[in-house]
């Protein structure tokens, strides 16, 4: 695969040109966190960030999406108009892209295929960027994946040289980012097909990388793997959680769990949605909008009935879902590592500590003793 | 693409009043574009998404049997926004489906063997399209002996009332209809169906036992089946679920890794043996 480099200096140049190609969607200050959100102008565009606070997969699975529009009268249905237009998905760590493979099964299924999400799937190149620096409630690399990882990705830009060049300057010093300039890795035949177009549109800004630039980066690698040692072994959790389901320890995780799905919302492999419709004066359009199997009304009958009744099923599933049917429907974990769901949990849940306790076995001897702990 | 999300425009043809208390009406339903019959390729067993534009959708078991026609029947209690919004329907009114949905009941397999049907109250609906097409002239013999043990909490609440009539008079099934409670011009059964099942003992060689009801019927019937030499994976049951999408993708229909629109709603005893019991 073909590789490149991009000064820092040079890089709002090319995000420029990116931009008179198609839209962009990088991630942007906003206040105290950072969002996914299409360009209005390439200054605005923030590589120098840790993560943001919602994870990317909205930019092809969004919060909110027409299905169709209505006329009440006859039942007629109109299809949203298809939108096909090229675009990027600049920025997104590693942990996020690797989401995206993880849902690209379920809704590119064999037999229903989900024309929403292929549709901004195939129109928009995913251009990742690599960790420099991890966050405390990092975990990728215990499930699998890496600060590096290639996974969902088109193309990698990794941050590399001159250490110490912007490590006490602005913005950059949260997230450690040290270096000059980018290594841009080709992972697919699309993100070859842009390094080319790149390369050839801005000959002085995007030059060939040398030996010394993937000599840099490879150390660097090693560097940030250093900082993230894995903390479970991800193959052996599915196997390790199938003789869970009934075990004591739920009861206690559970106890302090509010039931806000905020875990959900942030986080990138959640794909669970509900279907409304939206009535306007005999007319009305047919929404998805994000669901969460945290929500007592998830399951909720008509009748009265909840198969998961209270909070204990909720959270179980919910573990259970990624960690455990996931990896037996798909054969891979449905978790990635991004920590979200730790950083914006407002009692402090840990999955890394349900995980744990499950991996050492200690969930049925101490139920009691897990549940007031942080990461 | 095929759009999964899109319903087809069906024009309700006949509205039935199947209780005497009016909570449940058949609606059978003409597709406007004949290719979408055409499309709608059905079993026994499956069910469908019924869309009605502003108000929502549900996912109903068909009622019918592929073999009545170019029709769909389905049979719908009265119970939320969507339910209702029907409920309140005339014929000619044009409303949405989209489908089929689900394994449904495991047609060949059921081929040579004795079939006992036992359904509970509202859930005889898919229960009855598997009835209709079993006992059809051309079919009738591919299969040994039918068996049906039908109950309903009052004489009032038995659905398909006519039809039940009909079977009974039939030398080559064996009906039984019965009540929890009779009222005055109820001359047949009285009895919850576990005890009927007990009583009417149908023979387990051979057979395949098909099993759908309120819960607490199938907590009392299976022991009884288990009794007359019925193997659990010679018991079908049919789940119901909260659902949206129907096909997979929204997530909350799933008892552990199985989803019940795709993978059930029909699904062996010894199956649900083997799943959380979070149903």
């Amino acid at each position: 695969m073909d590789t490149g480099i991009i000064k820092k200096t040079n890089v709002k140049a090319v995000i420029e040109s990116l931009m008179q190609m198609g839209e962009v969607i990088a991630p942007v200050r906003n206040e105290d966190y950072y969002a996914f959100s299409p360009l209005p102008s390439a200054e605005v565009a923030c590589l120098d960030y840790t993560n943001s606070k919602l994870s990317p997969k909205g930019c092809f699975f969004p919060q909110s999406e027409v299905l169709f529009y209505y006329e009440k009268e006859g039942n007629k249905t109109f299809e949203p108009p298809k939108e096909n237009k090229p675009g990027y998905l600049l920025g997104i760590r590693p942990c996020d892209a690797r989401a995206l493979a993880l849902l690209d099964p379920i809704f590119d299924e064999q037999q229903y295929k989900d024309g929403y999400y292929l549709e901004k799937r195939r129109n928009r190149v995913v251009i990742g960027l690599a960790c420099t620096s991890p966050q405390s409630t990092c975990f990728c690399t215990s499930i699998g994946g890496s600060p590096v990882d290639t996974t969902g990705m088109d193309m990698l830009w990794q941050d590399i040289g001159a250490s110490g060049a912007a490590r006490t300057t602005g913005a950059s010093g949260a997230s450690g980012a040290t270096g000059d300039r980018y290594l841009v890795k080709a992972v697919t035949g699309r993100g070859e097909e842009l390094l080319a177009q790149l390369m050839a549109k801005l000959p002085l800004l995007v030059e060939r990388a040398g030996q010394e630039d993937l000599t840099e980066a490879k150390e660097q690698e090693q560097k940030i793997l250093q900082k993230l040692p894995p903390i479970f072994d991800a193959d052996r959790i599915a196997d390790k959680l199938t003789s869970s389901f009934d075990d004591p320890a739920w009861q206690s995780f559970h106890e302090k769990c509010l039931g806000c799905a905020t875990c959900a919302f942030v986080c990138p492999t959640c794909h669970c949605f509900d279907i409304q419709d939206e009535n306007k004066s005999g007319k009305g359009r047919r929404v998805r909008l994000w669901d969460s199997c945290q929500l007592c009304l998830f399951t909720l009958h008509t009748s009265g009935h909840n198969p998961r009744p209270s909070g204990k099923e909720r959270l179980r599933q919910r573990v259970m879902h990624k960690f455990n049917y996931f990896k037996t429907n798909n054969g891979q974990i449905a978790c990635v590592g991004c920590g979200r769901c730790i950083k914006e949990c407002p009692v402090n849940m840990d999955i890394r500590q349900i995980i744990s306790t499950y991996m050492e076995g200690k969930a049925k001897s101490a139920p009691g003793s897990v549940s007031r702990v942080t990461g | 693409m095929e759009n999964p999300y899109l319903p087809k425009r069906v024009k309700i043809e006949k509205v039935i009043d199947e209780t005497v208390g009016k909570d449940i009406k058949s609606f059978v339903f003409s597709f406007i574009d004949p290719e979408d019959r055409k499309a709608f390729d059905y079993h026994p067993g499956q069910f469908a998404e019924i869309s009605v534009a502003g108000a929502g959708e549900i996912p109903i078991g068909i009622a019918s049997s592929p073999t009545e026609g170019d029709t769909v029947m389905f049979s719908v209690k009265r119970m939320g926004v969507v339910t209702k919004d029907l409920h309140n329907s005339s014929p000619g009114r044009i409303i949405g489906l989209r489908g089929p949905y689900g394994n449904g009941f495991p047609m060949e397999e059921l081929k040579g063997k004795n079939i006992v049907i036992v359904g509970g109250g509202f859930a005889f609906t898919t229960l009855r399209a598997l009835a209709v097409y079993l006992m059809g002239d051309e079919r009738r013999k591919d299969y040994g002996d039918i068996t049906i043990v039908y109950g309903a909490r009052t004489p009032g609440d038995l659905i398909y009332r006519d039809e039940l009539q009909e079977w009974s008079s039939r030398k080559d099934l064996n009906v039984n209809i019965t009540v929890d409670r009779k009222d005055a011009n109820w001359k047949g059964i009285e009895g919850f169906v576990p005890a009927v099942v007990k009583q009417v003992a149908p023979d387990a060689k051979n057979a395949i036992a098909l099993v759908c009801g309120p819960p607490i019927m199938i907590k009392f019937t299976i022991p009884i089946l288990f009794d007359l030499g019925f193997a659990a994976d010679k018991i079908l049951n049919s789940l119901e679920m909260r659902m949206k999408c129907g096909i997979g993708k929204c997530g909350r229909c799933n008892i552990g890794n199985k989803y019940v629109c795709k993978d059930g709603p029909v699904f062996t005893y010894a199956e649900l043996q083997t799943m959380p019991q979070e149903y």
